[in-house]
């Protein structure tokens, strides 16, 4: 289990992060969506031992990360810029790894080739394309046995068909390995699909953390046709985030399950009423228009 | 089938250690066929030549030999490969993705430093070690086909490859020093090429172009430890000592200040914000002191040069607001460097102001002498010994005196001069108005300005030295009892400092004379004077003309003459002169060129040759001579009768003058 608790990093007088706490159980994909700067890389740096928080820790099973080696063994990370040395091809980097994972399986990186068939593994990293590149992270990656995984816009670059390999390479190390997670990316809608829990992050901090279940759970979609084409006033402890409406139907986003929800908005006698669960990106905008962070009308 | 990891607990990684081998070999390649050529080339070359042409002997630490230009070469190869090394293997603290690929990986700070620190002491030690060997076996097989070797060139090999090894090795020890302190690949070897020579650059600037234009007195030298921060300097100055002590000495200074330099890497490594990759300054507490730092030496360069080059070094006030003027500006440019952006008044200018305020106070502070320079004269109670550095006429050699005194007596007038001196800074400061020789209208000296150097041996072994280049003299003041001009002249009249003038650590009264003759006698023929035609320009009596009274003004010298004297004239006239030396009738010394002086002095002057012995520091007695040569002076009555005796008096030149 990685634990990330009350972390704070300042870079000169911008605060990057500011006292953030997360959880990440162990054996889970951990989907890490925020906006624009609110600190996902910064925080992945930190739980890949690279920076040194300001304060705070950040623990993997009870052991601190920063400067551990024998804790860092068994985190991988794939960053979001790639570095591979000068001429090293995926041959020569394999080698390299080697030396620094004791899990890293020479089997595996041979079985791996049929996955990763398009990449010449004799040719220099640099001279491949993105794409290839990327997939020579993952190859490496997934050789050294990792038991947490730290993933920063992972597929980014990668085709629809090398996309699903690979997450179906990862899936199965979850599966069989017990492997955790840890996955920042923009594209939640493939986080969606993959993600058992999700953290919201804004401004430094995590918003909302959660099971994605339960994050749906939490919100709902209703579609009401009222009586009257105005909506009627509701309740003030009903926590409604969004309201549209569209000739006579009214479209609201409610916190709180969806039966719970039905019921109340059911004593206005709505000529139609229907619940409906709401995507990630749905939550993500909806959770972050509390913080000031909407998608604003504009008329330009 | 899981592999095993080779981290030795994270300290240290073979597999960094092999990939940097792998990934530097043309760096490590070239340096070791540059070291064949330094050495083992050019000796496998003597060898074939001494072979083909039947030569026996082979040296390897003759002059211009193989290794000692392998020595010499040591600085420069270490001052280049040293920071090449650096930079290759330390480039990954300045990129954003090696940063975080590398330090990801499960080994600590330490060991990557560790290993990168090691493969760069490999690939200095590892093409050492081969050219040596390759030296040492050619040696051998020449020695094997019957040449004969040096017979220290195993010493002379070892002390050359310790130099070659420790001063690269030193040099790239300070290069990953450097490369903790900045973010910035192109700016490692900048810092690393300023660092190199900061320390005697300042002191240089400040000792030898700011501070002589502003305390009156300065003696601008740099002290001989800035050479210890200097490495280039101070190791290339050891190494071309030769292969002995030197050589030796840059090797300790080397491993010593290498050690230190790691030392200090680490600690700041460890320390390390690795999200300042790209940055020009890492550490927290460096950035102000880069950015004022810079600041000052933008200030004092830039001052002093547009001083110098634009404003002709008029005017200190216009230096010191140069010097603020410009360190202002190269604070913000250190800021602009540090923030990577051209934005930094609104927030900057505080600091900037602070720093310029400081610096004018402090330069302001040092010009008014608040901290007492330069009116500091010592009690004559804790001197141990003053040395007296002051010319006079006649130009004989009695005309520059420089002695140590330790006479407690001359030493409390010295200093009663001095505090004369100092007690009216108006007259001898930097920015004071420039003395012109002034003749009056009979063509006699009025007024000039002389140097006086004065170095204070204290009796807690403290050194103070005060040079003052133009101290004003004047014939009004010379004729008053309680200036120190007056006070000046009389001192150096004192027998035992006119004796010291002339004839310096000779004792002449143990002295024997060789050979004497006279210069500027008239031709015995004529019976007229070597007349002065001393013509003045009307009403350009100011007119500067140094050195007017050391020539014979206007004379006609095709018509003077030498005079040899023989051996007993020779002796019989020494004794003259020394009877009206040790009387003070003789060597009379003037300040000015006024009417006493040329009243008093003829236009001939007396050359003896004395030969003395002297006894070296080891106690070998050795025998030297020394010509000294004396003006003929009115006074001297004895000197006189010889030379009447010897049918030269006649012959003596008189110095006339123009009058009226």
């Amino acid at each position: 289990m990685i634990e990330v608790q009350n972390v704070t990093k300042s870079f000169d007088s911008f605060k990057a992060l500011d006292g953030l706490t997360m959880t990440v159980p162990t054996g889970s994909i951990y989907g890490l969506v925020g906006p624009n700067g609110a600190g996902k890389s910064t925080i992945l740096r930190h739980i890949t031992g690279v920076y040194r928080p300001d304060s705070g820790v950040i623990l993997l099973d009870g052991k601190s990360v920063y400067e551990s080696p024998a804790v860092k063994e068994n985190i991988v990370s794939i960053s979001d810029d790639l570095y591979y040395f000068g001429s090293a091809s995926t041959r020569d980097m394999a080698r390299f790894y080697r030396g620094f994972y004791p899990r890293f399986d020479t089997q595996r990186y041979d079985r791996l080739k049929e996955a990763f068939s398009a990449v010449d593994e004799t040719r220099p990293i640099r001279r491949l394309s993105k794409g290839m590149q990327k997939q020579c992270a993952f190859w490496l990656a997934l050789s050294c046995r990792p038991r947490v995984l730290v993933l920063d816009e992972p597929v980014d670059g990668l085709d629809p068909v090398m996309r699903r390999q690979v997450w179906s390479l990862i899936l199965s190390d979850v599966a069989q390995e017990g492997t955790t997670v840890l996955v920042s990316s923009h594209n939640l809608r493939e986080l969606e699909d993959v993600c058992d829990h999700v953290g919201i992050l804004s401004r430094g901090r995590v918003l909302v953390e959660r099971g994605l279940s339960e994050l749906q759970e939490n919100l709902v979609k209703m579609q009401v046709v009222f009586q009257t084409r105005e909506m009627p006033v509701l309740p003030e402890d009903m926590e409604v985030l969004n309201v549209q409406q569209v000739g006579r139907i009214h479209t609201l986003i409610v916190r709180g399950r969806s039966d719970e929800v039905t019921n109340r908005l059911a004593v206005y006698q709505p000529i139609l009423m229907e619940a409906l669960p709401l995507t990630l990106e749905e939550i993500f905008i909806y959770e972050l228009g509390g913080e000031d962070y909407a998608v604003r009308d504009l008329v330009l | 089938m899981p592999s095993v990891t080779w981290s030795f607990k994270g300290l240290f990684s073979p597999a960094l250690l092999k990939k940097n081998a792998k990934r530097f070999w043309p760096l490590w390649g070239i340096y070791g066929l540059g070291l064949f050529l330094l050495l083992p080339a050019p000796l496998l070359s003597s060898i074939y030549l001494y072979i083909d042409r039947g030569g026996s002997y082979i040296s390897m630490a003759a002059p211009g030999g193989e290794l000692r230009s392998f020595v010499a070469a040591a600085p420069i190869v270490g001052f280049l490969y040293g920071i090449l090394c650096a930079m290759a293997l330390f480039h990954f603290l300045m990129d954003h993705k090696a940063t975080q690929m590398l330090h990801a990986l499960p080994i600590r700070r330490e060991g990557l430093f560790l290993t990168n620190w090691l493969s760069g002491l490999l690939f200095i030690l590892v093409p050492n070690l081969i050219v040596a060997l390759i030296t040492l076996f050619s040696g051998l097989g020449a020695q094997a086909m019957g040449l004969v070797l040096d017979d220290r060139f195993l010493l002379n090999l070892a002390l050359g490859l310790g130099a070659q090894t420790a001063i690269p090795m030193f040099f790239f020890c300070f290069g990953v020093c450097c490369a903790m302190f900045t973010g910035n690949l192109l700016a490692l070897p900048v810092f690393y090429g300023i660092l190199n020579i900061l320390v005697l650059g300042l002191f240089s600037l400040v000792a030898d172009w700011l501070l002589p234009h502003l305390l009156a007195g300065y003696c601008g030298s740099v002290p001989e430890w800035c050479r210890w921060f200097t490495p280039v300097l101070h190791l290339q100055i050891l190494v071309e000592q030769g292969t002995g002590y030197g050589v030796l000495e840059a090797i300790c200074y080397c491993l010593v200040a290498g050690c230190a330099f790691t030392l200090i890497a680490l600690g700041v490594y460890r320390l390390r914000q690795l999200e300042r990759a790209g940055d020009l300054v890492t550490v927290g507490w460096v950035r102000p002191v880069f950015q004022y730092g810079f600041g000052l030496c933008v200030g004092l360069t830039m001052g002093i040069f547009v001083w110098r080059q634009i404003l002709h070094g008029d005017s200190t006030r216009a230096l010191l607001t140069l010097i603020v003027l410009f360190a202002a500006l190269g604070a913000f440019a250190g800021r602009m460097l540090l923030k990577k952006t051209l934005q930094v008044f609104d927030d900057g200018w505080k600091g900037v102001a602070v720093m310029a305020v400081v610096l004018t106070l402090l330069l302001v502070g040092i010009r008014a002498d608040f901290f007492g320079y330069q009116r500091w004269v010592p009690k004559p109670e804790q001197v141990e010994s003053v040395y007296l550095n002051i010319d006079s006429y006649p130009r004989d050699d009695g005309n520059r005196l420089e002695r140590d005194i330790t006479d407690p007596a001359l030493i409390e007038r010295v200093t009663a001069i001095h505090a004369d001196l100092v007690s009216d800074l108006s007259r001898i400061a930097p920015d004071a108005p420039a003395i012109h020789n002034e003749w009056n209208e009979r063509g006699e000296e009025t007024r000039r300005s002389t140097w006086l150097r004065l170095r204070y041996a204290m009796e807690n072994g403290e050194v103070i030295e005060r040079y003052y280049d133009d101290v004003p003299l004047l014939q009004s003041e010379l004729e008053t009892e309680s200036t120190y001009a007056h006070r000046l002249e009389t001192l150096i009249n004192q027998p035992e400092l006119v004796q010291w003038a002339y004839f310096d650590d000779c004792d002449p009264t143990k002295a024997e004379v060789v050979d004497g003759w006279l210069e500027n006698l008239r031709p015995a023929e004529s019976t007229q004077d070597v007349s002065a035609e001393f013509k003045l320009n009307a009403g350009d009596s100011t007119s500067p003309q140094t050195e007017t009274a050391t020539v014979l003004v206007g004379a006609d010298t095709d018509r003077s003459t030498s005079y040899v004297l023989t051996t007993d004239q020779a002796r019989q006239l020494w004794a003259a002169v020394w009877e009206d030396l040790q009387a003070g009738r003789i060597g009379r010394r003037y300040l000015l060129d006024n009417a006493q002086r040329q009243e008093n002095c003829y236009y001939t002057d007396i050359y003896l040759s004395l030969a003395y012995t002297q006894v070296d520091e080891e106690g070998r007695r050795i025998s030297r001579t020394t010509t000294v040569s004396i003006t003929v002076q009115a006074s001297a009555d004895a000197t006189l009768k010889t030379l009447e005796e010897l049918g030269l008096k006649d012959r003596l030149s008189r110095r006339e003058t123009l009058r009226g």
